[in-house]
């Protein structure tokens, strides 16, 4: 289909005339694929300022602050011969909240959907573009709107209130400077980026659907970002809300959240989790999207239980909106504790269903271990460390002991970034040489996910230990018989600083000199390996028609054969199906 | 109709092209529609927050809330919300002139539809905010001249606004500056009163530029029976807007 | 009128959306609501806005009147009723979703029912605090302790505004403006038959911990900054 067609029509990278040309072609693109790389280098690079000052946390972290002689020792922001740790621990507030607010609003909501989603939501479905493209656009120039906001905020010397900004805090501090007030606009704005991005997606997916393609013979990725992208929808605006009360409580000090003016600052915290328990699942689905999608192709398997992941996914959707008082099981009610407490552990069906589909399909699949795939089997590790602490968390009695601990900290790393950023990983490299149209060193790349599997477990395995032992999140020192641990935790982060570099350089050694990538080097069968590497202005040369899933590599191969061996439907024959993108050159 | 024209001089609805993205024009609706409802709904949660915090602290503190209540006059809350009613009834009746090509009583729905959310807005900030906020009394308020008589201290503002001693000072939190208040919690009514009502009252601006831009284009010919996509569009817009003042206006107004 | 799915013909795998049927091209599917049914709609909700507001001033006016104390819940499940009705013709009629696709129906009620968990669930807190530990522990100030007001001195504002203009102007300049005041805006005080139990914000949870000062028994409960009745 896809055949010699190359010369009909170029990829969507092909520059369209001089420098200025291509800037104002690409900053005034609707194209879901520009949009789509936008927003990944965007993400990248607010990715890199949070994993720098996550470095500077964990060197603050390597001993415990100490006053010997009237002067501070051990403090990495403390100025020379200070004798006061205020103005020490005053920065490394300002740095844990830089790290937890970038993480979270600029990284991790967006990072999955609005860059790889974005991109390859469309293709998966066999469309021309999302359902309203220049809206598509507006909210990626809304996410550097809300981004500049943040930057602004931090240029400004930062903010403390930790990422939640809970009140009293948030509104009784930093009254003359105005930066809570900045930040906390950045991310009101950054919600509405949210909003859009996922506003699209429910339209695309219901109303540009190929033809001959019924909800269930969609690609899991698809079913996975589309309960996210319900979640955006239905979440998001009270987190809006929340903030503009925020907002117009410093403004105005209307005291509904402030207790002295009468408020209620855990009503605050109901508010404010009521989007943001939410808000973790737009996180982790978008991940699971990409790993249903890896590990079928990788493993050159059908999806174990393909309806029980679709629905499982929505299930989660659903399960999310009650259980956000786990959150606050100290400052909550006990009798509401007592119920958050047990539809907390509903959360774990559905998920649990997703991890053993996941861990059945890979049983006598002919798994090629590939980055990616390598990347899906890290994801499926930590997640399930990840998952499992979660159950202490959401028990009454050891929460009481764990909240607010490092236990804590250890647990939603595991998630989000054992999670959340594996899953990303995982995604960035199975879909690098569609997206660019280049192959990547895969030995090198390899190598770096090792480095970050280590590295990842080094930084946050110690932390469990240190936060059942008691030391409390946030804090700036520590007794000296937490040292140890917090060395290696230290030690890890630098090993992740590493990988993530060796990451980096195989991205632009690809970008710059790595071998042009065939249309389907994984031998996948899902839509967007049916048309060019990298993709023509237009997605596909005609509109595809869906024949077969997206999984079907037993029905379609013949009996006898082995399936990484079968061309793919669609592709180019001249292409020939690769189980590993071979060595570099 | 289109017979009489010849292809260059149709009306512009009859030329429209769809998104090339879209396979039909009923689809490209379709989901627009589907698009703005997801939107609409955004809205909602939106002033969920408001809803919720009403809620919780009117079942904390009645006393605050009836107190609060005492102090708004229903009067301008019910001319408010049929203001808003026959608004909404005049969008709706535009979508139906848009529909059967009436060019003519689609541009006047819209701009009794627009009047109507100005003078919304202006009775809000002139009758309700201003004397509340400040204790300056605008010069048509009915309710000035009884306040006239009993009280002291006129200071004109302008011309136009008279200052009430002792009225004013009805503000949230902080500012809170209303000497007479019995209900310690008052300062929260007035929060939720405030950020309420100034939200909702955004919407209406929004809502009212959105109609203006349908208006102008409508100038043109740009709707009729087969493309009303614009019209439908800002007329569900400010169905939302009457329907979070239909439900702001009894929890404010009459609920005490 | 309505033009209904019902005729829609057996579903084709290449043409899932139906866009090819004949009937769905153009805009067939497109419903015109007739103005006699946006007139009709428009007088029944004048006539639901007369209705509540005849409502609330008929039971401010009649309990009073009569002595009698009607439950509280009669004034907020009356208007607030009303006001549903209202707002469910509006979306049915104005909004036409009676006749849209069912799935924007689905979207509108997807985001009540998380409103109606965001707003219940968090009641279950602050309605259950202290319900199985009854101890309280640490004081709340009524209208909070103003203690971010500069001008308040840790007054309540109300406290601070009335001790500000009793200052400028003198106590009998204050009850003068008050009944003034009070004749155009009646007082809660007024309506005896209100009843003034009121939930406390004071029911937070015991503190127990390794903190010395924490440990110790609670101070004794700070004086009230009531209200003088």
């Amino acid at each position: 289909m896809a055949h010699d067609t190359h010369h009909h029509e170029g990829s969507y990278l092909t520059p369209k005339g001089g420098p200025m040309t291509v800037i104002w072609d690409w900053a005034t693109t609707v194209d879901h694929k520009k949009i789509g790389v936008m927003y990944l280098f965007a993400i990248l690079f607010m990715f890199f300022l949070g994993g720098i000052s996550a470095i500077f946390v964990r060197l603050e972290l390597w001993e415990p602050t100490r006053i010997v002689e009237g002067v501070v020792q051990g403090q990495l922001f403390a100025q020379e011969g200070a004798t006061s740790i205020s103005a020490g621990n005053d920065i490394y507030n300002r740095i844990f909240t830089l790290h937890g607010a970038i993480m979270v609003f600029m990284v991790l909501v967006p990072s999955v959907p609005a860059s790889l989603g974005n991109f390859f939501l469309p293709l998966l479905i066999g469309a021309k573009d999302v359902a309203f493209p220049r809206l598509n656009l507006l909210s990626w120039y809304i996410y550097v709107l809300g981004s500049l906001f943040a930057v602004t905020a931090i240029i400004l010397g930062g903010v403390d209130t930790g990422w939640t900004f809970y009140t009293p805090y948030s509104t009784t501090t930093d009254l003359e400077y105005w930066r809570v007030a900045i930040m906390v606009l950045g991310a009101f704005i950054l919600g509405f980026s949210s909003i859009l991005t996922g506003l699209n997606f429910v339209v695309t997916v219901h109303k540009l659907r190929a033809p001959g393609m019924g909800w269930f013979d969609m690609p899991l990725f698809v079913w996975n970002i589309y309960a996210a992208s319900i979640l955006q929808v239905l979440a998001t605006p009270v987190i809006g809300i929340t903030l503009l009360l925020l907002v117009l409580e410093r403004v105005l000090r209307i005291g509904i959240f402030d207790p002295a003016l009468g408020g209620d600052p855990v009503l605050y915290q109901h508010f404010f989790w009521f989007y943001s328990h939410p808000v973790v699942y737009v996180m982790i689905l978008p991940g699971m999207a990409i790993i249903s999608e890896v590990i079928t192709t990788h493993a050159r398997k059908s999806m174990f239980g393909y309806r029980a992941m679709a629905y499982s996914g929505l299930g989660i959707a659903g399960v999310s909106f009650i259980v956000w008082g786990h959150h606050m099981f100290t400052s909550m009610s006990e009798a509401a504790s007592v119920v958050f407490s047990a539809l907390t552990f509903l959360v774990a069906i559905p998920t649990a269903v997703k991890v053993f589909n996941w861990t059945v399909t890979l049983y006598k699949g002919s798994i090629a271990v590939t980055t990616p795939m390598l990347y899906a089997l890290i994801f499926l590790f930590l997640f399930a460390i990840g998952g499992l602490t979660g159950l202490p968390l959401g028990t009454l009695a050891t929460d009481v002991h764990l909240h607010d601990s490092y236990f804590v900290v250890a647990h939603f790393h595991y998630v989000m970034m054992g999670g959340t950023l594996m899953a990303l990983m995982a995604g960035l490299h199975h879909w690098w040489p569609k997206m660019f149209g280049k192959l990547y060193n895969e030995p090198v790349a390899k190598f770096a996910a090792i480095v970050v599997f280590l590295g990842f477990n080094l930084t946050f395995f110690t932390q469990f230990f240190i936060g059942v032992q008691g030391m409390p999140r946030r804090y700036a020192s520590y007794p000296d018989a937490f040292t140890t641990l917090h060395q290696w935790s230290t030690i890890g982060s630098l090993m992740l600083l590493v990988g993530f570099l060796i990451h980096l350089f195989v991205f632009v050694h690809s970008l710059v000199a790595g071998r042009k990538a065939p249309q389907n080097p994984w031998g996948s069968l899902t839509l967007e390996w049916a048309t060019d590497s990298p993709p023509p202005e237009h997605n596909f040369h005609h509109e595809p028609l869906v024949t077969h899933g997206p999984y079907d590599y037993e029905s379609v191969v013949p009996p006898g054969m082995d399936p990484a061996d079968y061309p793919i439907p669609g592709a180019s024959p001249s292409a020939t199906v690769v189980r590993s993108p071979a060595k570099p050159d | 109709m289109s017979t009489l024209h010849s292809k260059s001089d149709a009306p512009l609805w009859q030329k429209y092209k769809h998104g090339h993205h879209w396979r039909s024009q009923s689809e490209e609706f379709d989901g627009i529609k589907l698009g703005f409802w997801l939107f609409l709904a955004t809205e909602i949660l939106l002033f969920g927050g408001i809803f919720c915090a009403y809620a919780i602290f009117r079942a904390m503190y009645p006393g605050a809330w009836l107190e609060g209540s005492q102090s708004l006059d229903w009067r301008w809350g019910s001319i408010n919300t049929v203001i808003l009613l026959l608004s909404s009834y005049t969008a709706a009746t535009a979508v139906f002139c848009a529909q059967t090509d009436r060019q003519k009583r689609l541009q006047l729905n819209l701009i009794i539809t627009i009047i109507c959310g100005g003078i919304f807005v202006a009775i809000k900030f002139l009758f309700e905010y201003t004397p509340k906020w400040s204790g300056y009394f605008f010069v048509l308020d009915p309710s000035f001249a009884s306040h006239a008589a009993e009280l002291t201290g006129n200071k004109a503002f302008f011309g136009l606004f008279q200052e009430v001693a002792g009225y004013g000072g009805k503000r949230p939190g902080e500012l809170f500056g209303y000497p007479f208040a019995t209900d310690p919690n008052i300062g929260l009514w007035w929060g939720i009163y405030y950020s309420g009502t100034a939200l909702h009252a955004l919407h209406v601006l929004v809502g009212m530029a959105l109609l203006a831009r349908v208006l102008v284009k409508s100038f043109k010919q740009t709707y009729g029976p087969t493309y009303y996509t614009g019209v439908e569009i800002a007329a569900l817009y400010w169905h939302l807007v009457d329907l979070i003042w239909i439900f702001l206006f009894p929890m404010l107004y009459l609920i005490h | 009128m309505a033009h209904t799915h019902a005729d829609t013909p057996a579903f084709d795998p290449l043409d899932p959306h139906g866009q090819n049927q004949p009937g769905h091209g153009g805009h067939a599917t497109h419903v015109i609501v007739t103005p006699f049914m946006l007139r009709s709609v428009l007088a029944i909700l004048l006539l639901f806005t007369a209705a509540t507001v005849g409502m609330a001033q008929l039971e401010m006016w009649a309990q009073p009147f009569f002595g009698i104390a009607l439950p509280k819940w009669v004034n907020v499940v009356g208007v607030l009723a009303i006001a549903t009705v209202k707002s469910i013709l509006v979306v049915m009629f104005f909004m036409q979703l009676r006749y849209d696709n069912p799935m924007n129906s689905l979207v509108l009620v997807a985001s009540i029912f998380c409103l109606v968990i965001f707003i219940s669930f968090t009641a279950i807190d602050l309605f259950t605090r202290g319900a199985i530990d009854p101890v309280k522990y640490g004081q709340v100030t009524k209208g909070g302790t103003g203690a971010m007001v500069a001008a308040a001195g840790g007054k309540p504002m109300y406290q601070a505004a009335k001790d500000r203009l009793i200052e400028a102007h003198g106590q009998s300049h204050f009850e003068a403006l008050e009944h003034a005041t009070h004749a155009h805006h009646p007082h809660p005080a007024d309506h005896s038959w209100y009843p003034t139990d009121e939930n406390s914000p004071n029911k937070t949870r015991r503190r127990t911990g390794m903190t010395d000062a924490l440990k110790t028994d609670a101070p004794a409960p700070a004086a009230d900054h009531a209200h003088p009745h």
